[in-house]
């Protein structure tokens, strides 16, 4: 199984948001630990690093970017989801979505579950609800 | 055999007799039926199936997560455990992306 990794949740580990990187971290073990591979696009780290790296610096470390790295692997952004992707209102959340459905990855964590509501095929929930699932 | 040699063997058979020690265990059926046919298909027998397991595991550093974690589970569990800095705030990450795009490209 892959599951899919949107840029807040990316955010919480690479700098360690004191609010959510405790979920990310207990959902990240239990993935791993199932044999669950993470997955993103490369826009995805892109723009985390970015992020991370220009309003973060004082939380970011290069070891944790490289340790990130090494546990993702990247899906490919098909060209047709840049060109669907033009219908939705969120270009980047759609260029997401469109490339997880082109790679057929099911699920996505994210804070922002509700930007992804208009794709039927996408589970998108937080780290936190990932593992009160896997709980109950 | 010479004198010699018999001591020998002797001295040998009594140290694997010393070494090993009989243990009783209460399994599964089903899992002594698999692991006893598991292990004659590997040319061993189930006690030493058992015995590598057990020393496996007494070999295998442990790790704050369980066997699983990765290097960033564990890098980020010991940072935390330091007491390394947690961000306490969060930005609009799509906004601020958006004020660079826009002063680089225009």
């Amino acid at each position: 199984m892959r599951i899919a990794v949107d840029t807040d949740v990316l955010l919480d580990l690479l700098v360690l948001r004191a609010a959510h990187v405790e979920s990310a971290l207990r959902a990240v073990n239990a993935a791993q630990s199932q044999g669950v591979q993470l997955v993103t696009t490369a826009c995805v780290l892109q723009n985390a690093y970015f992020v991370g790296q220009r309003h973060y610096a004082e939380y970011w470390s290069l070891e944790r970017w490289l340790d990130l790295l090494d546990s993702v692997e990247l899906i490919t952004v098909p060209k047709a989801a840049l060109e669907r992707a033009v219908d939705y209102v969120d270009y980047e959340d759609a260029v997401l979505a469109l490339s997880m459905q082109h790679a057929a990855v099911r699920m996505l964590w994210t804070r922002n579950a509700k930007d992804f509501k208009e794709f039927a095929s996408i589970a998108a929930l937080s780290p936190e609800a990932y593992v009160a699932g896997l709980q109950s | 055999m010479n004198r010699r040699n018999l001591i020998i063997t002797y001295d040998l058979l009594k140290f694997v007799r010393m070494a090993k020690q009989k243990l009783t265990l209460a399994l599964d059926p089903e899992l002594i039926s698999f692991g006893k046919n598991y292990a004659t298909g590997r040319g061993t027998s189930l006690s030493e199936l058992l015995e590598t397991y057990l020393a496996q595991l007494r070999a295998t550093p442990e790790l704050p997560d369980g066997d699983g974690a990765s290097a960033l589970v564990r890098r980020i569990r010991a940072e935390l455990a330091q007491g390394q800095l947690k961000a306490p705030h969060e930005v609009d990450q799509k906004a601020v992306r958006l004020e660079h795009l826009n002063t680089k490209f225009t």
